[in-house]
């Protein structure tokens, strides 16, 4: 029988180990030199008024007053707002691409410039606002603090995400100033506009990663192809919104007039901000979506509570009659976060009305929210 | 009678080694999985397959040492295994040929593997529509480029990866009329205004924008969701002193310019490029969605090759797994952004990516050989052929191809 010499199966070995290694060791570590043809922006120095270039597009109207400074390195946008007695505040525009990390972080970091303490993810819906602009949906917050040797301090931020980048929106200076060009720096963000609007992004990026909880998914912006819940003409002050489940059966209702339409989405058939940081968030499914137990566990460990078995469901658990509909109701009140939610099944799927926020917030809406489930009724 | 010491033959082409080995690649495999949520999918590759040991740290000090055969010994020892117990065990004969192939169909996968994971890059390519780009960017690796933009037809590059920012030795290169010397460099950092962070310490920049910026060094992050942003401090210097310490940043979207010797420079950090001999123009992108979803159902991009050569002028069309295959790079489709007016392509370079094709093609192959090897023996049985002509085990319960086929060893 032919073999291999132990001899030379070790010299093999020792040369396949070898060349592995060194080839492993050659990557990234040699300096590289190459001529290349002119690029277009290489022999410039930055130029204050031109954005980088590869920045995307971006629009906006500039509030009077507002001096534009030259953007540098890291914004897209920097203005000058001169106040009284010397006075004056600065006003930045920064994309990066990504996520540019949760909102908690970027309230955190704010604070921190201001010499404020770190609030918790619990307290955070306390921090922001949303506000629906044209270029999409703003997080924006309102902070004053002191810092040394500059007296009292505010910030007006507000940040935009897109898909691959988001933008922040920064004003900062003393109080008085600030407070006095809060109206304009609103106006400027109803101003931006994104160049062919909002969207897009990476396919990956985009659907994000499988969320646990399938009323807390993502939401995006509005999407070709998709009909956004709009509300229907003529609701004498009420939105009466027919929508479409799955199965092509739909639901109407009827919300408060002071709950703010938001955008949906792929999966959300509709959503309300009330104020405070609490929500709404309207959703339908195939089939039972893990049955009812589940689900009720599901939002009682969202409001910090713990789970129940099948013998305390009914405790935790009551039922409303409306309209021919029979909803579940639960009611997680925690410490912080509190969820009232709904579950109805009806057309073969589960649909789920969930309002969500701050305890005292979501206490407050409460009675609006069951009143808007008796609304509720098949077409 | 036993040897006094351990045979190497014994050794290597022992079964038991074999099950020792996939036994190890199991825990492996485990251990790595679990490892990934510190360290995410690119850095458990680095750290357990693509290595030849497992490292760990001492606590308390910065020394490293084994604890675990990493991907490339076990798959080596794996190699070295089945070759020789190939050899050891198996006599040649054309019955058997089914049996060889499928065994070198396995040994290519085994070593395509591994040169895949040595030789392979990632890169991709962002384009706007109208936009020509000649150049891929790595998703993960950074460099800091010196640029000359003195002449007005041309740039000349000096590309130096981030790796060698990290151990503060003076770099020269002929192309260079200066020294760069790293100052400081993080793998990951924030930067904000200096002017919206009161009492933050005095930077290390002396020119530049960055004198106007502070950078605070961030723990690197594993999330496939969020980004590092490698950071850096270079000082360049001249036979008359320095010229000034920069702040360079991936975080940054505009290179410093400066002036030396009258000719004309500028330096960035960003991601390593791969400049290309040909240019790649994005025609046209369209993306279609599922109904009533988000989904993409299928997104393409229409693009215009030019090679530097003039051999290659065309449109092609990448979509969903269609990718285009050109200049030794396979061009995917891999995703969108800007509203659907940029297009994200995957740019691979694998020299090995035809070995998993020829491995599987050879292993498909040996089976069926081996499978009508067996099948021609049968009919020959039952039509009452000589017994000398049977293959080996047919007709008593018939083992497959594989080792398990084999004769025990003398």
């Amino acid at each position: 029988m032919p073999s291999v010499p132990p001899t030379q199966r070790r010299i093999a070995l020792i040369l396949v180990v070898g060349v592995c290694s060194g080839l492993a060791a050659c990557r990234d570590k040699s300096i590289a030199s190459y001529r290349i043809p002119k690029e277009p922006d290489s022999d410039q120095a930055p130029s204050p008024d031109a954005a980088p270039p590869d920045a995307p597009a971006i629009h906006w109207t500039v509030p009077g007053g507002w001096q534009p400074q030259p953007a540098g390195a890291m914004r897209q946008g920097s203005f000058l707002v001169a106040g009284a007695a010397g006075a004056a505040a600065d006003v930045s525009v920064v994309s990066f691409p990504g996520t540019g990390g949760d909102d908690l972080a970027n309230i955190n970091r704010w604070r921190d410039q201001l010499g404020l303490a770190p609030v918790p993810a619990a307290d955070l819906s306390g921090q922001v606002q949303r506000l629906t602009e044209g270029a999409g949906q703003f997080v924006f917050t309102d902070l004053a603090g002191a810092v040394a040797e500059k007296g009292d301090v505010r910030i007006l931020g507000a940040w935009l995400r897109q898909p691959d980048r988001v933008w922040f929106f920064k004003m900062m200076g003393p109080s008085d100033l600030v407070e006095a060009q809060r109206d304009a720096f609103i106006a400027f963000l109803q101003s931006v506009r994104l160049a062919d609007g909002a969207g897009g992004g990476s396919a990956l990026a985009k659907r994000g990663p499988a969320p646990s909880n399938t009323n807390d998914l993502p939401r995006s912006g509005p999407v070709a192809g998709v009909p956004l819940v709009q509300p229907a003409a003529g609701g004498g002050g009420m939105d009466s919104i027919p929508v479409q489940a799955a199965g092509g059966a739909s639901l109407i209702w009827q919300a408060p007039a002071d709950w703010q339409n938001q955008p949906g989405n792929a999966m959300r058939k509709g959503s309300y901000a009330l104020g405070g940081g609490a929500e709404v968030a309207i959703t339908a499914f195939p089939g039972d979506v893990g049955g009812v137990l589940a689900n009720v566990n599901r939002w009682r460990g969202q409001a910090g509570l713990p789970p129940v078995d099948e013998a305390g469901l009914g405790q935790a658990t009551t039922g409303i009659e409306s309209n021919g509909l029979h909803f579940l109701v639960v009611d997680a009140e925690g410490g912080s976060t509190s969820v009232v939610a709904a579950l109805l099944p009806w057309s073969g799927g589960t649909w789920f009305f969930k309002l969500t926020g701050p305890a005292e917030a979501v206490t407050r809406a409460k009675p609006a929210f069951l009143s808007f489930l008796k609304s509720v009724r098949a077409p | 009678m036993p040897s006094p010491r351990p045979n190497p033959l014994t050794l290597f082409t022992s079964l038991r080694l074999t099950v020792v080995l996939l036994l190890l690649s199991i825990v492996l495999v485990f251990a790595a999985t679990l490892d990934q949520v510190h360290l995410g999918v690119w850095g458990v590759q680095e750290k357990y397959f693509r290595s030849f040991f497992v490292f760990s740290q001492v606590p308390g000090t910065g020394f490293l040492f084994p604890v675990f055969p990493g991907g490339y010994l076990l798959g080596g020892v794996l190699i070295v295994n089945l070759v020789a117990a190939h050899f050891y065990r198996f006599r040649f004969s054309w019955r058997k040929s089914g049996i060889w192939l499928t065994h070198v169909g396995l040994v290519l996968l085994l070593v395509g593997e591994g040169l895949s994971g040595i030789l392979q890059q990632d890169h991709q390519m962002r384009i706007d529509v109208g936009q020509t780009r000649r150049y891929s960017e790595s998703f993960r690796e950074t460099e800091l480029a010196v640029t000359e933009t003195t002449h007005p037809g041309y740039d000349d590059v000096v590309a130096i990866p981030a790796s060698l920012l990290t151990d503060g030795a003076p770099i020269q290169h002929p192309m260079l009329p200066f020294l760069v010397k790293p100052v400081a460099y993080y793998p990951n950092a924030m930067l904000r205004m200096r002017s919206q962070t009161p009492g933050a310490p005095q930077g290390m920049a002396t020119a530049g924008e960055g004198t106007d910026i502070v950078a605070t060094p961030m723990p690197e992050t594993t999330k496939p969701d969020e980004s590092n942003w490698p950071t850096g401090y270079v000082e360049l210097a001249g036979p008359e002193g320095s010229l000034g310490t920069f702040l360079v940043s991936t975080m940054l979207q505009q290179s410093e310019g400066f002036s030396y010797q009258g000719r004309t420079w500028r330096i960035a950090l960003r991601a390593r490029r791969d400049y290309l001999p040909f240019s790649v123009t994005l025609l046209k992108f369209t993306h279609d969605i599922y109904p009533g979803t988000d989904i993409p159902r299928d997104f393409a991009s229409t693009i215009r090759l030019r090679s530097d050569d003039g051999r290659d002028d065309r449109e092609v069309r990448i979509f969903m797994n269609n990718p285009l295959r050109f200049g030794g790079r396979a061009f995917y489709q891999a995703g969108y952004a800007n509203n659907d007016r940029t297009t994200v392509l995957q740019v691979v370079r694998n020299p090995s990516w035809r070995i998993p094709y020829l491995s599987c093609a050879l292993i498909v192959l040996g089976l069926v050989v081996q499978f009508c090897i067996h099948l021609l023996a049968f009919f020959r049985r039952r039509l009452g052929a000589p017994a000398g002509d049977r293959a080996p085990g047919v007709g008593s319960g018939g083992s497959g191809p594989g080792l398990a086929s084999c004769p025990p060893p003398p």
